[in-house]
């Protein structure tokens, strides 16, 4: 879309004004598109009137874009410009207009828009500016560019003030408790959300800005100190790599960052939680923030960190403990029980309790399918569902939701079509599925879960125990960012392990993950373990 | 960011004991218990020796050049032609352990689980997995094989306490019926198995923290020994040494006696300890299927192993193949055979180049030409 160089003799184009024809004035889609390098080559004039009818060449069809002419002190021409609707209004009047129309010059003094920022406009500056590109820049962004007729540089201001959403409970990742503020769209509250928990002048924020056509800002966020400088070149140099059109979601940046972009598992952790990217940063990680998108990237992304939740740090380490224990069980069953279901079942009945045998029998009796069928079917119909609740209208939610546990759970069951056991295990699979506080890593085990099925059919547990390898060679060798995927599993370093498995108390996590923060690992101070006033440690040491 | 692989010492010690538990667990109770009798559980203090023996020879070989495998310095040692010779020797080994597992597992499945599917299935599968891994390269195995192992040996553990209370101590008496010599004797074949953590001379080049490797060696063959006694106590005192001998995989019909009144779900499970132990298999496979390619791209002198993976695994699935008619040939070939070959690899051509490297003055540099893309 975007042509890199400018084509000669466009300059003229943009003298005329707006583009016109034989017939009258050109389709605006007719126009051609302005080139970044063309506008570069035009810098302000003295003339404000020529300056404005080139502008008004440029935005002249935008009923957003608004030109507020005015004299400063009755004298000199001047011009706002601004989009309407980005800008903040009343600080428009009371801090730029007002002042300047009032202001009374001495005769003859030059007003450069130096002497202007300095001493009467009261608004933020965020710039001079010196040629057509930068004036349109600036106002795309959100500035009120304010240009003085016989002077060469214009002054860009910051008023933004466009309308966001306040900061939210995040919808994908709730908490019973903890934090109820989520990441919104707007970079700058987001960042603000960022900085509020980690008061350091460590906390280094690096701008970018990446879409040829969409311009977005995009921010790196480490702690200094923390993030292995290694790591944040490596992702400097992946988000310099990035040349697309738009990057209206942080997927985009994700797909093109991933160090296996084939793989189904995620290698990027995604949040819209503040305090889950604060505690990732004390890590040693490094997070990428963007606008139009309350999701934040966070790098690398090992296994393990997709089964850590935040809140498994704002309860009770007993809940901590109980939790992660309960969240690999539910991960395994996610995975597998269906397939063991279909292996065990055809394969293997011998390993079934007599009486269980005979139920299962029993109820099977009838279906026609075999148990692999049956679960395929199953599974499909499920995921159906599901996929359907996601995209569902909120008002006929209700109804379907009801009418799929219906027809899938009971009539299926009366019609003889599924045996109820199967309709239990699906169930649970489904469920068990939701306990995995990533919802990246539940789709890729949402959709490993098939081929485990039809190897379990064809290998019985055999089979099951082939493609639980083939996925275990596969995550041994995925890397993100340089730190193995398994990083915390293996290689074995029993430090790390205090919060793999479990989550043991905050006074024995004293250092950062090994694989993470190779040097500075101090999270704590030794001997954190509270004691009851009185007896320091162990009794009669004194 | 890939850097140069490494593996820690410690890496390569759970590597050692996976790769020799994997196989030896189905095979030497039996063989063990068919010589010694109900002396079964001495037999393996000899072979304990003799193992600690054999890995501590391997490692000082390997340590003599730290920057290379066996496959690369032998030609330097014992001359071009001769070197050559017993380069092979040990690329022939890894390839002959690889089948012999590929064969033992088909074994495995064909008499207990899944005596319908075709033998031919598994080695493909098995050699399916194996070659997956081998692309990954040595990292990739380790990482597997640390998982895989935590978990065997988590499963030997609790059915070792499943059991405990079916053990009957009258079944090891008397002890020493027979002198010392069947004790001897049927040291032999665990001592072989004792023998494969000699693929440290494939592995050292990887490993980082050097200067360990003879230690955590020992160490190998030290859980190897008490993880095996766990084996063979259960399956002599459960079984007794005249039926453990008769089995052909003694463990897992241990792993079929659980009895418990309480938690009958526990009982018959051995189709449960059948997929830990195919992950053992597997990686055990991988191990002697990547040492036998990197040790063959090495003699030949290619410059990348992995374009030999997939012709190699055919090839070998081949030879797993043909190489043993049915489960009774291949039971006699590994208790009369199997140890006594890889003896004379791992412990005999290793002396050999030892003893030449030592007498003839060679060794390599310190610094090597380690750092072998793996």
């Amino acid at each position: 879309m975007v042509r890199r160089g400018g084509r000669p003799g466009r300059q003229a184009e943009y003298e005329a004004g707006l583009p016109t024809q034989a017939g009258g004035l050109l389709e605006p889609s007719r126009w051609p598109a302005y080139e970044k390098d063309d506008l570069e080559r035009l810098p302000i004039e003295p003339d404000l009137e020529k300056n404005l009818r080139r502008l008004e060449a440029i935005f002249g069809h935008d009923p957003d874009f608004a030109t507020r002419r005015f004299r400063i002190g009755g004298r000199v021409a001047a011009a706002a410009l601004f989009l309407e609707g980005m800008v903040e209004r009343p600080l428009l009047t009371e801090n730029l207009l007002k002042p300047l129309v009032q202001y009374r010059p001495e005769p003859g003094a030059r007003l450069t828009p130096a002497f202007l920022a300095e001493s009467v406009i009261t608004m933020p500056v965020q710039r001079k500016v010196a040629d057509l590109h930068a004036v349109c820049d600036h106002v795309l962004d959100g500035c009120v560019v304010l240009l003085v007729d016989g002077e060469r540089e214009g002054l860009a201001l910051k008023a933004v003030g466009y309308e966001k959403r306040s900061p939210e409970e995040p919808m994908t990742e709730a908490v019973v408790r903890g934090p109820r503020e989520g990441f919104i769209e707007s970079l700058a509250t987001s960042v603000t959300l960022l900085r509020r928990r980690l008061k350091t002048p460590n906390l280094v924020l690096e701008n970018l800005v990446l879409g040829r056509v969409a311009h977005t800002q995009v921010v790196i966020t480490y702690l200094r100190g923390l993030a292995a400088p290694e790591l944040v070149g490596e992702v400097k140099k992946r988000l310099a790599r990035i040349d697309v059109d738009g990057v209206l979601e942080s997927n985009y940046i994700e797909e093109l960052i991933r160090d296996h972009p084939l793989s189904p598992f995620p290698q990027v952790i995604v949040t819209e939680r503040p305090d889950r990217v604060a505690a990732h940063l004390l890590d040693g990680r490094v997070a990428i923030l963007m606008e139009n998108t309350p999701f934040a990237l966070v790098v690398p992304g090992e296994f393990v960190a997709y089964m850590q939740s935040p809140e498994d740090y704002y309860h009770h380490t007993v809940l901590g403990i109980f939790i992660r224990l309960l969240r690999w069980g539910a991960f395994a069953i996610s995975l597998l029980l269906p397939s063991i279901y279909v292996a065990v079942t055809t394969f293997h009945q011998e390993m079934i309790p007599t009486r269980l045998l005979l139920n299962i029998v029993g109820a099977r009796e009838g279906v026609p399918l075999p148990a692999v069928v049956e679960a395929l079917v199953m599974e499909v119909a499920f995921e159906i569902l599901r996929e359907a609740g996601v995209r569902l209208p909120r008002a006929v939610g209700q109804a379907v939701s009801i009418v799929g546990a219906l027809v899938i759970g009971e009539a299926a069951v009366t019609a003889g079509v599924v045996s109820p056991l199967m309709v239990i295990i699906v169930a649970l699979t489904g469920i068990a599925s939701f306990l995995t506080p990533s919802f990246d890593l539940a789709i890729a085990i949402r959709i490993l879960r098939f081929p485990m099925m039809l190897l379990a059919a064809s290998l019985g547990l055999f089979g099951v125990v082939t493609g639980i390898l083939a996925i275990l060679i596969h995550l041994a060798g995925l890397r993100s960012f340089g730190v193995p995927y398994l990083a915390g599993l293996t290689p074995f370093h029993p430090q790390d392990w205090k919060d793999v498995i479990v989550r043991l108390p905050m006074w024995m996590m004293r250092r950062r993950p090994r694989e993470l923060a190779k040097e500075n690992r101090e999270r704590m101070a030794p001997d954190l373990k509270p004691h009851p006033p009185g007896g320091r440690g162990r009794r009669g040491a004194d | 960011m890939a850097g140069k692989v490494s593996i820690s010492a410690y890496q390569a010690m759970w590597y050692q004991v996976g790769i020799v538990l994997a196989t030896a667990i189905l095979f030497v109770p039996a063989i063990v218990a068919a010589d010694a009798r109900q002396d079964a559980w001495l037999s393996l203090v000899p072979a304990y020796l003799f193992g600690s023996l054999q890995v501590y020879v391997a490692t000082r070989l390997a340590q003599r050049f730290p920057g290379e495998t066996v496959v690369q310095y032998a030609p330097r040692v014992a001359g071009r032609v001769p070197g050559k010779l017993i380069a092979f020797v040990y690329v022939f080994y890894f390839f002959f352990v690889g089948y012999f597992v590929q064969q033992e597992f088909a074994a495995l499945m064909a008499s207990g689980y899944m005596p319908l599917t075709p033998p031919v299935v598994f080695m493909l599968v098995l050699a399916g997995l194996a070659a997956y891994a081998a692309y990954g390269g040595l990292e990739v195995i380790c990482r597997v094989n640390t998982l895989v192992l935590s978990v065997a040996l988590a499963a030997l553990v609790i059915v070792f306490l499943l059991v405990v209370k079916d053990i009957k101590i009258w079944r090891f008496l008397p002890v020493l019926e027979n002198g010392p010599e069947p004790v001897v004797l049927g040291a032999l074949p665990p001592g072989g198995w004792f023998g494969e953590t000699a693929v440290i001379l494939m592995l050292y080049p990887f490993i980082a923290d050097k200067e360990k490797a003879v230690r955590a060696g020992l160490l190998a063959v030290f859980l190897l020994f008490l993880a095996m006694e766990l084996v063979v106590v259960s399956s002599l005192g459960l079984e007794g040494p005249l039926e453990a001998a008769r089995f052909l995989f003694p463990t897992f019909n241990v792993v079929r006696r659980i009895r418990l009144e309480a938690l009958p779900i526990l009982e018959r499970q051995d189709a449960v300890f059948m997929m830990i132990w195919v992950a053992a298999m597997m990686v055990k496979l991988t191990t002697f299927f990547f040492a036998a390619v990197l040790g063959l791209a090495q003699w030949a002198g290619a410059r990348d192993h992995r374009t030999l993976i997939l012709p190699a695994a055919a090839v070998m699935t081949a030879l797993a193949v043909q190489a043993w008619k049915n489960i009774p040939e291949l039971f006699a070939f590994s208790s009369e055979v199997f140890p006594l070959t890889i003896i004379f690899v791992n412990f005999f051509c290793t002396v050999l180049v030892l003893a030449l490297a030592v007498a003839r003055g060679i060794a390599g540099s310190p610094a090597g030409r380690g750092g072998e893309r793996g």
